[in-house]
């Protein structure tokens, strides 16, 4: 059996000591999925996503990336992972061109000028997502939906085997939304490489998802968008998602 | 020109462009990382530095450099680790620099009109051998600021994505902290320790209105600042105003009336 691109087990995080933001999760995901994180604010996604990457402490439990520890796996530029919005630098006049060309900086690269592959690899990801005459356009100028196009092109010019979004679509609407879900879902094709998209709303990628898992304090779904049970398909009622800590009722219909 | 056949504006002309390029350099990094503020709360680290090296009897902007590395270090050590309380530790760092700086010169009994030179500039304090060593270390600054370039500007636009990859994120946040902290005191002699925050900041401010490009940002604040040091300087003189004010009143007024034109451009 291949060793999985992502294997958690047994993950516990808590906050302030005593507060289980989430307990007992085992994931494993292997190459070339596209997974859907999902879950109510506040059940602990991006919890789970910041355990996987390192940036947030672990109580217990052990995570592997490609095998090893992530911080080995990101020595060797593996992992993509993009940012919720808020965290990015994009009030200045930082130009489309010179953000995606930032994403073939690694542990080495950050010294001295861009080298002509670098440059053909950044040119090669904005036509990846389809922006290449908007390259000498100031980022802060561009629409919600195209800014985070252009930030997946960022990651994608470090040629990564795993990417990793964190609300990637937050305050984009529902058409760039779609649009973003079937962009992925391409280059989720067409590049081979595994990609976790975390939000509270997955209802514009489950058409496009091989897995999807939902969070709560643990996790309480994993499988495909298909089997989990209607009434978990209406925004409305996710925020009544089963919580790990207080029911054993699952989220699937079936089961 | 009459100012320029006087010995001390020519030197002082020479390490106000040097600061004046270099100042904006180092304050784009600051700007893009949101620490808009740290030049200023470096400055104030310094001071302490000034008060230190005249009671010990050691060059006070050798001193203030010492002192503002230190801060930056202190600074970046609360950032990295996203301390709960990092901002009041910055607040306790930046005013207990201040109020240090005021008790150790005073009781090396320099708390009368000397002390305004290093709070907001003074033409005539700036001799040769600040010429010498302005321009040494105006020019390794620039040199690391567009050696580490990529790494710098890739930080500031996504410091978390750049962690990931592998970047030495935390290695290049204390070098910007450091070069912040060599510019603050290599500008005490021409802005001051108050007021090198301003021309660090307000230069790049203002391209920032029209600039089109984060590199293009850099090179024309950059030398805009030159400018505004030429003019803050000119004005210093025939005016009789304290320097470091003059540039930084200037630069001020040049972003409101820019601020003004490109909304008017827009319109």
């Amino acid at each position: 059996m291949d060793t999985p691109i992502i294997d958690v087990r047994d993950l516990t995080v808590t906050y302030g000591g005593d507060v289980a933001v989430i307990s007992d999760v085992n994931l494993r995901i292997e190459r070339s999925q596209f997974v859907a994180i999902a879950g109510p604010n506040g059940g602990g996604k991006t919890t789970l996503l910041r355990a996987i990457l390192g940036l947030a402490p672990r109580t217990s439990g052990t995570i592997t990336l490609f095998g090893e520890a992530a911080q080995h796996a990101a020595r060797h530029g593996r992992i993509g992972y993009l940012p919720q919005r808020s965290q990015l630098g994009i009030e200045g006049p930082v130009t489309v061109r010179e953000v995606v060309l930032s994403g073939t900086v690694g542990r080495r690269g950050w010294l001295g000028p861009a080298s002509r592959s670098e440059r053909a690899q950044a040119a090669r990801a904005l036509e990846q997502v389809g922006l290449t005459d908007r390259a000498s356009m100031q980022v802060r100028r561009l629409s919600g939906g195209q800014q985070q196009r252009v930030f997946l092109a960022k990651v994608l010019a470090g040629s990564p085997e795993l990417v990793l979004l964190d609300e990637p679509t937050a305050g984009v609407d529902a058409a760039s939304q779609e649009q973003f879900a079937q962009l992925l879902c391409e280059l989720n094709t067409d590049l081979g490489a595994a990609i976790v998209y975390v939000s509270h709303e997955f209802g514009a990628v489950e058409r496009h998802v091989d897995r999807l898992v939902l969070v709560n304090g643990g996790i309480t779904f994993d499988g495909h968008p298909s089997s989990l049970d209607h009434r978990w398909h209406d925004p409305s009622h996710r925020h009544d998602l089963p919580h790990t800590h207080t029911t054993s009722e699952s989220a699937t219909g079936d089961v | 020109m009459e100012v320029l056949e006087l010995d001390f504006m020519r030197t002082a002309y020479l390490v106000g462009i040097v600061v004046g390029l270099v100042a904006p350099l180092v304050g784009l990094l600051l700007v893009e990382r949101r620490m808009s503020l740290i030049g200023d709360g470096l400055g104030h680290v310094a001071f302490a530095g000034v008060g230190a090296g005249l009671v010990i009897g050691v060059e006070p902007v050798i001193a203030a450099l010492v002192a503002a590395i230190l801060g930056a270090v202190a600074i970046e050590w609360i950032r990295a680790r996203r301390l709960a309380a990092g901002d009041r530790a910055l607040a306790l760092l930046f005013y207990s620099g201040l109020a240090g700086g005021v008790v150790l010169i005073s009781s090396a009994g320099h708390l009368t009109g000397g002390i305004n030179a290093y709070l907001f500039g003074s033409i005539l304090t700036i001799t040769d051998h600040d010429i010498v060593m302005t321009s040494l270390v105006g020019a390794l600054v620039a040199g690391v600021v567009g050696a580490g370039w990529r790494g710098f500007t890739a930080v500031a636009i996504d410091e978390e994505g750049s962690a990931i990859r592998g970047v030495p994120v935390r290695m290049l946040n204390l070098l910007v902290a450091v070069l912040a902290a060599v510019t603050v005191a290599v500008s005490i002699r021409t802005v001051g320790v108050l007021l090198i925050g301003a021309l660090m900041v307000l230069p790049v401010m203002i391209t920032g209105l029209f600039a089109w490009s984060l590199r293009s940002t850099a090179v024309l604040g950059s030398a805009l600042g030159a400018v505004i040091s030429i003019a803050g300087l000119t004005v210093a003189y025939y005016a009789n105003f304290a320097p470091g004010g003059t540039i930084v009143l200037l630069a001020a007024a040049l972003y409101a009336v820019t601020l003004i034109g490109t909304a008017l451009v827009k319109r």
